[in-house]
């Protein structure tokens, strides 16, 4: 059973009610935790799949000190145990094997992402139940607080023409996956004010669709989150399906770098900081 | 059958094409446009660098696809032959992946990797059947197994260089998406070269098909012209695949058409094959396009082609004839036989060392070490390995037993891949189903796919190799409805992913019990048909004749092997091959009655599955490779020397 | 019903296969104790008949009894335990050893669980020392001569030590001296144990030297039946297999052989 996201958002404030604890060694499962982990300020011991969040997630530089436990689907538990951490940071996607977790420590699971849901209010929630859990409270209120800002920041910044939005990525030449209402960047871009022209995606896995998709919305401002495939600006300049796009031949796309398409409030605050220079740089 | 008359069919398939292409014109116009001025300018471009590119891609590809088939069936004699059965597709694709990760300046020249890859490939499957006379069940079986094994070394090279995302992409593959004519052009020159090529060749193979004694006689140098002509067919089914991935049974359908239409002539036949790959994969695409329209699913081209293909073996397969070359068989396959005991004791011995291996020898933050630290972890997991290879082993026994072939397998046989659906079946209800409710869709599925399997070959005459063709088949359609759930996307299809890598379950303590339970209450029942299982291999008339009831008898042992393999699956994945070689292995070194035989394979099995799963796990430490893969890549080299050395198959 | 020992009983008992006719209806009746022989040519039948009697296939019209029971009734090991039947062809055996294979004859007997009996194992000692396999008992079956597997297989049936024999071809694969020592081993074993046979033989002079009743069958039709003596005759012969055979007397007391002229 799925739990709603009223349940979620109860037992979010439910935790942050409980008083601060110190940190200790924290283990990290889940990539949106990881990144507020870090963004609270506190270095965990050991985090899942470094290689690839290395690839997508450019800052904050993750310290050298951290354990890579392998895959996040199939995290190594032996080596896991071994670092005797004190708590292991887990969202709802994992919650399937929480078990095998509370086998090796105290288990803290906060939800991060449920299909048809606005993100940003459980992204909140659960961002200050971490730092409440870890110490570091008044640092997750500021968290929050930044994303506020620039999401209000994005608002002003928006041009008031009602033109709407696309958040996308491209998946290769011929493919792009589209960030839904219940995406990271679907709900910055909602929040502040934009149609999300993405009418649905089933966020977990994001299927890529062909190019002519993003046609479907010639008036909206596309957003690009990078990383861009193989060959990169030059390939999109000498693509010319790409180039006859609505949105690029009347120059409304922006190019951003990369972002950990499941990130926190983190990526979320930066996302909405990078859509804004794009938005000013026009 | 009666012949349609050829232009009618051409006809019809061809208005099917421009029928498909039209209402997905429609729809996407409709799609795209709006009132907006850059839209119009946009769809008039879409349809100049994109639709009508991919048509034409549609048609180039499958015409290439027909013509490398062709060629290969040709110069084999083998009705089934073609690129994804021979394994050339997979190995192509396995090369473009180690040189995406390894070395992606060499990517600069796709088809160059593709070919490298490919040939690798054939050259291998020719060279395990050389001493067999590239007889076609065996270079079936041996592509087959080549293609599974290139397949799990491709995952096994994503999964290690740690992207999950992109390991969708090799199981979608086959995707026909234009951005421009470059594709289709390069493709389009090769297909151009390849057909003088084949124009040249025609004479000298129609000389090849009197037969290689006559063709000699003639004055034709059989050993170079064979070089040639598979070379081309192979830079062929390279070049395709560099282009729009694994493609399957476009070079299956081809040449059935082409004898639906009554084509005698082989010069016809040979000409037709391309003409009737690109109708076919244009049907295929179109239709896929519009199911994507109507329907917003993406299934990928290359899973809907094994979705037609796998019903179309099955249909071909009661009119092949010639799979066997009799000719080739007659030595009698005389396996040593040792007594029992000694031989299981040492099978015994090197599960121990397995056991001892695995609990003891493992990685860390700090390295290498050798002690009894994490005894808790991995007694778990060493027993429920132990006991689901167990279990594999003991299915492939009565698999083998059952069909009175060595060669079959709860793997060959897509009693895994079974499973597997059935899980989906499950996922795709409820996404967050429990243990048990898995376990049993797993178990529905892989019965229900024995009992297909063992249905369809009864029909038609309880043939071994006919059983083997129709699991190949039932096997490919399988994973393609397997391959449609995963690239979904949706909760259900990254469960999948996860069985598929050979994650779904934590080994823990009460699993291992489970486990445990399950083995110790399947093997006295399958020791209870020790008779029956050496009577069944004698086949059905003398089953009978000796008192065995076997309808009965067939009923209860496909139901043990379907359990043991659902269980087994659970923990291993699908495609370990462990249920292939555990049997061979036993019987290889001398096990011959049933009762030594499923005990041997069980004690190989668990060795092989335990030692296989430390591997996965120490290899790219602390990241955990799928076991399935690795079991697959030492399996695959285990029957390709097997063959190559043409003991029993 | 008239009822002597456990007779093979065919009432009506026929068989198509595709819409063609294979068998029609035959009424007759088989005496245990008795070596049956069915001739004819290639395509007449022969075969077919004998899998109907052995329950490999089942008659599309008319019945079958054995004893005065239906075939249908039997369960399999009691079936197996009254008729034992061997095919035109052999299937491979798997590496087993003589003495497995002919132990497998006994699963009629003790079935998938019961323990092997002193009764069962001086049953295979028997069968084995009878077809003179002595020497080969823990051999492979695979390595061994046509002439020495077919031995094998007949070993095995009389392992079974049912009340029937049912051969197809048993000496296709073999030459003339062999043909006769495996034939005379039959015809024997008829005579000793009061065991009945039906054997399908493409020599028509084997058939007239060891049967003592023979079923000559053409485009599924039984022509003529009768004693060696009834059958080698010219005219009965004729229209089965041409113009050209003839008879010659034979010495001792089988009657005929059969040339072509």
């Amino acid at each position: 059973m799925q739990p709603n996201r009223r349940q979620f958002l109860a037992l979010a404030a439910l935790l942050a009610a409980r008083p601060a604890r110190a940190a200790g060694r924290l283990a990290v499962i889940d990539w949106a935790l990881l990144e507020t982990t870090l963004a609270l300020g506190v270095v965990p011991a050991a985090a899942a799949e470094l290689k690839q969040y290395a690839r997508i997630v450019s800052e904050p530089i993750m310290p050298q000190s951290v354990i890579d436990l392998g895959l996040r689907g199939n995290p190594n538990l032996e080596l896991l145990s071994n670092l005797t951490p004190d708590l292991i940071v887990i969202s709802n996607f994992y919650d399937y094997r929480r078990a095998s977790f509370e086998r090796i420590a105290e288990v803290l699971s906060l939800p991060v992402y449920l299909t048809g849901e606005p993100c940003l209010p459980i992204l909140r929630h659960s961002t200050l139940a971490l730092g409440q859990r870890i110490g570091r409270p008044e640092q997750a209120e500021r968290l929050v607080t930044a994303l506020d800002a620039a999401i209000a920041d994005l608002r002003l910044a928006r041009r008031p023409d009602g033109r709407p939005a696309m958040a996308i990525n491209l998946g290769d030449r011929r493919h792009v996956r589209l960030f839904g209402g219940d995406t990271l960047f679907g709900g910055v871009l909602s929040a502040a004010g934009y149609r999300n022209a993405v009418a649905d995606t089933r966020y977990s896995m994001t299927a890529p669709v062909g190019l002519e998709a993003l046609a479907r919305e010639a008036e909206a401002e596309l957003f690009v989150i990078g990383p861009l495939p193989p060959g990169g600006g030059d390939a999109l300049a000498g693509n010319a399906l790409w180039q006859a796009l609505p949105q690029v031949a009347a120059g409304r796309v922006h190019l951003l770098p990369a972002l950990d398409h499941f990130g926190g409030v983190a990526t979320a605050t930066r996302f909405a900081k990078l859509v804004v220079g794009g938005a000013a740089a026009r | 059958m009666k012949a349609l008359p050829a232009s009618w069919l051409v006809v019809a398939a061809v208005a099917a094409v421009v029928a498909l292409a039209a209402a997905n014109h429609v729809m996407l116009i409709d799609a795209v446009s709006t009132e907006a001025a850059g839209n119009r300018a946009f769809a008039a471009i879409f349809v100049a660098r994109a639709e009508l590119p991919r048509l034409a891609m549609a048609l180039v590809a499958g015409a290439a696809l027909g013509l490398s088939s062709a060629l290969l069936q040709r110069v084999l004699r083998n009705p089934l032959a073609e690129p994804a059965t021979l394994g050339l597709s997979a190995g192509a694709q396995l090369a473009l992946v180690i040189a995406t990760v390894a070395l992606p300046a060499a990517m600069a020249y796709p088809v160059a990797v593709a070919f490298a890859g490919a040939a690798a490939t054939a050259l291998l499957v020719l060279a395990a059947t050389a001493r067999r006379r590239f007889e076609p069940l065996a270079v079936i079986l041996t592509g087959m197994m080549a293609s599974l094994t290139a397949t799990a070394g491709a995952a096994a090279v994503i999964l290690a260089s740690g992207d999950y995302m992109t390991g969708l992409f090799i199981w979608g593959g086959g995707d026909l998406t234009q951005d421009g004519w470059g594709p289709t052009l390069r493709l389009a020159a090769i297909l151009a070269v390849a057909s003088a090529g084949t124009l040249l060749a025609l004479r000298p193979l129609a000389l090849l098909a009197l037969g290689d004694a006559e063709a000699k006689a003639a004055g034709l140098a059989t050993g170079s012209l064979r070089l040639v002509v598979i070379a081309l067919a192979v830079w062929l089914a390279a070049a395709t695949t560099a282009e729009i991935g694994i493609v399957g049974f476009i070079g299956l359908a081809a040449p059935l058409m082409a004898r639906l239409t009554g084509i005698r002539s082989s010069t016809a036949r040979m000409a037709a094959a391309p003409v009737f790959g690109a109708l076919l994969l244009s049907l295929a695409d179109g239709a896929v396009q519009l199911a994507g329209h109507l329907t917003g699913l993406r299934i990928p081209t290359g899973a809907a082609t094994a979705l037609i293909g796998g019903p179309l073996i099955l249909a071909l397969v009661p009119r092949i004839a010639n799979l066997t070359r009799p000719d080739v068989l007659p030595t009698p396959t005389i396996l040593s036989r040792r007594s029992a005991g000694p031989v299981l004791a040492a099978l015994a011995i090197i599960l121990m060392g397995a056991i001892a291996t695995a609990l003891l020898a493992g990685r860390g933050a700090g390295g290498w070490h050798f002690d009894p630290a994490n005894m808790d972890w991995r007694l778990a997991r060493v027993s429920l390995l132990g006991a689901a290879g167990a279990l594999i082993g003991m299915a492939g026994t009565v698999v083998q037993r059952l069909t009175g072939n060595p060669m079959a397998s709860p793997e060959v046989l897509g009693v895994g891949v079974g499973a597997g659906a059935g899980l989906s079946v499950v996922l795709i209800t409820a996404p967050f189903a429990g243990l048990a409710a898995q376990a049993t869709g797993m178990m529905a599925g892989s019965v229900a796919t024995l009992s297909v399997l063992l249905a369809f070959v009864r029909r038609h005459g309880f043939g071994a190799e006919r059983l083997l063709i129709a699991g190949i088949a039932l096997g490919a359609l399988l994973s393609s409805i397997l391959t449609s759930v995963i690239t979904t996307g949706s909760p259900a299809g990254f469960r999948l992913l996860g069985w598929i890598s050979g994650s779904l379950i934590e080994p823990s303590a009460s699993m291992a019990m489970g486990m445990a339970v399950i083995l110790a209450g399947l093997t006295p029942l399958v020791l209870v048909y020790a008779r029956p299982l050496a009577i069944l291999p004698l086949g059905e008339t003398t089953a009978r004749a000796l008192g065995l009831a076997t309808t009965a008898t067939r009923f209860s042992l496909v139901l043990i092997a379907g359990a043991a393999t659902a269980a087994s699956t659970l923990a291993i994945g699908p495609m370990s091959f462990i249920g292939l070689i555990a049997p061979h292995l036993a019987r290889s070194l001398g096990l011959g009655r049933p009762a030594a035989h499923l005990i041997g394979a069980m004690l190989s099995g668990a060795a092989l599955t335990i030692w296989a799963d430390w591997l996965a796990r120490m290899v790219a430490f602390p990241y955990q490779l799928p076991l399935g893969l690795f079991a697959a890549l030492i399996g695959g080299g285990y029957l390709a020397v097997r063959f190559a050395r043409g003991s029993h198959a | 019903m008239e009822q002597n020992g456990p007779d093979f009983a065919l009432d009506g008992a026929g068989f198509s296969a595709g819409g063609r006719r294979i068998l029609s209806p035959l009424a007759l009746r088989l005496a245990v104790g008795h070596l049956h022989a069915l001739v004819g040519p290639n395509g007449s039948g022969k075969s077919t008949f004998l899998k109907l009697l052995a329950r490999q296939i089942a008659p599309d019209a008319g019945t079958i009894r054995l004893g005065g029971r239906l075939l249908p009734s039997f369960g399999s090991r009691a079936f197996a335990r009254e008729v034992a039947f061997m095919p035109q062809f052999t299937p491979a055996t798997d590496g087993m050893t003589v003495q497995e294979l002919v132990s497998l004859g006994r699963f009629a007997w003790h079935g998938a669980l019961g323990r092997s009996s002193p009764r069962d194992k001086a049953a295979v000692r028997e069968a084995i020392e009878r077809c003179d396999l002595t020497a080969f008992v823990h051999r492979p079956v695979d390595a061994l001569s046509g002439g020495e597997r077919q031995r094998v297989w007949i070993a095995m049936m009389l392992a079974q030590q049912s009340r029937w024999l049912l051969l197809d071809e048993p000496t296709s694969a073999l030459d003339a001296g062999h043909q006769v020592e495996i034939l005379d081993l039959v015809a024997s074993l008829a005579r000793e144990r009061g065991v009945g046979v039906v054997a399908v033989l493409h020599d028509i002079n084997m058939a007239a030297r060891i049967a003592d009743d023979i079923l000559a069958l053409d485009g599924g039709n039984l022509v003529f039946r009768g004693g060696p003596a009834d059958v080698m005759r010219p005219e009965v012969l004729r229209p089965l297999f041409g113009p050209h055979v003839d008879v010659l007397p034979a010495e001792g007391s089988r009657p005929a052989v059969v040339y072509m002229r």
